[in-house]
């Protein structure tokens, strides 16, 4: 395992993974350290000292195997989350490992490996854990995991949103604590909640910091005068660390449940209301896309936003393409052509248009939507004749949606959709 | 003791719910939670905030026309109890309550929102807060009927809460987005009124810097002036400007009244007339808005009258003069209080005598003091506004 001390992981421009041997860092590591078996904490310490004396090369072999946990913390958070919030660890690589293996910086840029190394404290952890938790602190990679739906959450955090009957319920039920530990713990969240919530609020919210000496020390204060007990600020920092801590454990347990499948009833009423209202349907219709679209356009924030998204509407409805042959066509990848069509909400805007406008056309169809369920139904079949039984599949698979072309075929949505944008002149003329 | 937990420096990742909805902004939240005299009831209001922002951001992303009314934030009942906030919704009143991110079974609601028939909703939607991230994920939701029939399923707290299971809830916000926009309001019955409990309940609306009201000239047209106020904190759309002295608006052409589409309030002018008459006189570069507001069952109109006095030693001051009265033709109830209070500590309380039409209070304070109106029923029910401040730029 010591060839990770001069063998370097980086991306290659197309994006795989590549290993290469430093020939520098090796030359230097041999000559530092010639026993064939070594603790890796001796040796990171020993490596780190003589970075911190000035020698770049002991860095450079210290960066070469930060690079190695930068890829195992990735992949840790990938077999974590990465199915459900659907990412690879491709997705994460581009963010983090980004060190060339130069021994010097000729730029100001420096990679995220040596900006943990200026920060290491080899007194408060390990090299790797440094590594895995700056990792996970990594501005552009948490920003990537929240636009997949993830954040990191302090355990500060986690006390504010969790009350305190909550809290003790936790500690009882599921940790099996005494009586005793879970009257202290209400003791202490209580203190908790008195002190650093107003100050917190006070403070205008915002990030979630450790709660300060002199916060700790109001806490103590609180705890004495209301239950007589004495506790020292850094006990009462422990306890609450360590109540955040299991309430952390127990909500990463609990996975949300699967989505429930979607519950369709059809009733052949439909075809009635077709019948008699054939020419407000289409008039709403029309209306209904006219307005949800042109809704969409004020809302992208440039042109070329607003052009990508028209394109991607026309391919989609007329020219019945699937999204990842969208994705590929506009050097895109297939979750931003979903991001940029939205076209679940499309669907929903569209329907709840042509609800409210029919709501107001035909006073006979207003009557029917004085029940929630006959409300419902009722814009169930609107969505069946618009999308032609289809929807009710892909709702229940989500993948089939990039994949099926004979989705959008024969849609009544689509068709329209495809019409309408023929008919408008939206497409700025080149 | 402690079972094999990861360190304590490991950092790990929760998901968000979905749909999750970004939030522009929380400084009204943080304002009307810090305006709250408890500091116990702070956080659990600013959460109920944060999701009513929420919703609010929800419903104007679906490009649907939605009635905006005003919001209003139920005052919590004590450390650690949840509470509630109010939309309405085209005709539909919607009660939005925080919860955890956990997936816990169970949905807390305040006793006070299943207890109290004058706090029952159309609909009750509960959404998880997550502050850091200025995001809120919708949850569960149910309808009154729904609500109505859980009575064998919900469990009274020791904290003035019920739980109620989330299996009677719905969860495709689609449809809650359907009913809001398509439903008519009377296949949701709500329960009659009975006596009103004691229920304090504060506007949700951004917190009003009088300064940026008196910085504006009176000869500018004024719904450029509430243009020019959109982008300012202190803006408040709910407000109509008016002109507060007669002199004032027989200097404004007609042209410029047509344009501002200003509905003068005759009595109102009667009032100020009379209150000048008996010897508090008003600025003519005094600014003056009123509202509509409910109070239980009560539409009254409250009317605030602003200025500076620059000169003023030892140092200048400013002065908020409140009036409240009926809107429209109705009567107020007599004993109806207006309620003057600073820095969290009522300063004036008037009470509506047999007999009188309107109820009056001033407050004169150092630039650095705010103000806050509470307008309180007989029966129980209060209402507080925002803070009033003086800050100039």
């Amino acid at each position: 395992m010591l060839d990770q001390y001069w063998q370097l992981v980086r991306l290659r421009g197309s994006g795989e993974v590549q290993i290469v041997e430093l020939t520098i860092a090796q030359a230097y590591f041999q000559q530092f350290c010639d026993l064939p078996e070594v603790v890796d904490r001796t040796l990171q310490l020993e490596l780190f000292q003589q970075f911190q004396s000035g020698v770049a090369e002991a860095g450079l072999c210290l960066r070469c195997v930060m690079s190695h946990y930068v890829v195992q913390e990735c992949r840790a958070i990938v077999r974590q989350y990465g199915q459900r919030h659907q990412f690879t660890v491709f997705d994460l690589l581009p963010y983090v490992l980004q060190d060339e293996g130069r021994l010097h910086f000729t730029t100001a840029y420096r990679p995220l490996t040596w900006q943990i190394l200026q920060k290491f404290d080899p007194n408060t952890a390990q090299l790797s854990t440094w590594t895995a938790r700056l990792t996970r602190q990594h501005g552009e990679l948490t920003q990537f995991l929240k636009s997949q739906g993830l954040w990191v959450i302090t355990p500060w955090a986690i006390l504010n949103d969790t009350s305190i009957s909550r809290a003790q319920r936790v500690l009882r039920e599921v940790y099996q604590q005494t009586e005793s530990e879970v009257i202290q713990a209400g003791r202490v969240l209580e203190a908790y909640r008195s002190i650093y919530l107003p100050d917190h609020i006070a403070r205008g919210g915002g990030k979630c910091l450790e709660p300060t000496l002199d916060q700790l020390q109001r806490m103590a204060e609180f705890i004495q005068a209301k239950f007589g007990q004495t506790i020292p600020p850094d006990t009462l920092l422990t306890q609450l660390e360590q109540i955040s801590q299991y309430q952390r454990q127990h909500r990463l347990r609990k996975v949300p449940p699967p989505l429930p499948p979607p519950s369709a009833t059809e009733e052949p009423e439909i075809k009635d209301f077709l019948t008699n209202y054939r020419e407000q349907f289409q008039r709403c219709l029309e209306g209904a896309i006219d307005q949800v679209i042109c809704d969409r356009l004020t809302r992208f924030k440039t042109e070329e936003r607003t052009q990508r998204f028209l394109i991607a509407l026309q391919q989609v409805y007329c020219d019945q393409l699937t999204q990842t042959e969208i994705a590929k066509q506009m050097g895109l990848r297939q979750d931003q052509i979903a991001t940029l069509l939205q076209l679940p909400d499309l669907r929903v805007a569209i329907r709840l248009h042509m609800l409210t406008h029919l709501k107001k056309e035909v006073i006979e169809t207003a009557e029917k939507f004085t029940s929630l369920d006959r409300l419902r139904q009722f814009d169930q079949q609107i969505a069946t004749v618009l999308e032609e039984e289809v929807s009710a599949l892909i709702q229940q698979d989500r993948q089939e949606s990039y994949t099926a072309q004979s989705y959008m075929k024969g849609s009544r949505l689509g068709q329209q959709i495809c019409a309408y944008l023929k008919d408008c002149d939206l497409f700025k003329q080149e | 003791m402690i079972p094999d937990l990861p360190n304590p420096a490991t950092l790990d990742f929760e998901a968000i719910g979905e749909p999750a909805i970004e939030i522009e902004s929380d400084a009204t939240a943080i304002a009307l939670s810090q305006a709250l005299p408890d500091p116990l009831l702070r956080w659990q209001s600013y959460l109920a905030l944060l999701v009513l922002e929420g919703v609010k951001t929800w419903l104007q992303q679906q490009a649907i026309p939605i009635a905006a009314q005003p919001s209003t934030l139920l005052e919590p009942t004590g450390l650690d109890i949840p509470t509630a906030s109010y939309a309405t919704v085209n005709e539909f009143k919607v009660c939005c309550i925080a919860i955890a991110n956990d997936e816990d079974e169970l949905v807390e609601i305040p006793a006070q929102v299943i207890d109290q028939p004058q706090q029952a909703a159309h609909f009750y939607l509960a959404a998880t807060a997550y502050p850091e991230q200025r995001q809120v994920a919708l949850r569960y939701f149910l309808s009154h009927h729904q609500l109505a029939q859980s009575q064998s399923a919900r469990r009274r707290t020791a904290q003035q809460t019920y739980e109620l299971p989330t299996a009677i809830f719905e969860t495709d916000f689609n449809h809650l987005l359907l009913y809001l926009t398509c439903l008519e309001p009377s296949a949701i019955v709500l329960p009659t009124r009975t006596t009103a409990a004691p229920i304090k309940q504060w506007l949700v609306q951004p917190v009003v810097n009088a300064q940026s009201w008196f910085q504006r000239q009176i000869s500018e047209p004024l719904n450029d002036l509430a243009n020019d106020l959109a982008n300012d904190l202190s803006n408040n759309l709910a407000w109509q400007f008016f002109s507060p002295t007669p002199a004032m608006r027989g200097m404004m052409s007609s042209s410029t009244l047509a344009a501002t589409q200003l509905q003068p309030d005759e009595s109102l002018t009667a009032i100020l007339t009379e209150i000048e008459r008996n010897g508090l006189p008003i600025p003519a570069d005094a600014k003056a808005a009123y509202q509509d507001l409910w109070v239980g069952d009560r539409l009254l109109r409250l009317s605030v009258v602003i200025w500076a006095q620059a000169q003023s030693q030892p140092e200048p001051t400013w002065s908020l003069l409140a009036i409240l009265k009926a809107a429209s033709s109705l009567v107020m109830l007599e004993d109806t209080r207006l309620i003057l209070s600073e820095a969290n500590t009522p300063i004036v309380a008037t009470q509506l005598a047999p007999g009188s039409a309107y109820l009056v209070t001033q407050a004169i304070g150092n630039w650095n003091e705010q103000f806050t109106l509470t307008i309180s029923l007989p029966t129980g029910e209060s209402i507080t506004l925002p803070p009033f401040i003086f800050a100039p730029n």
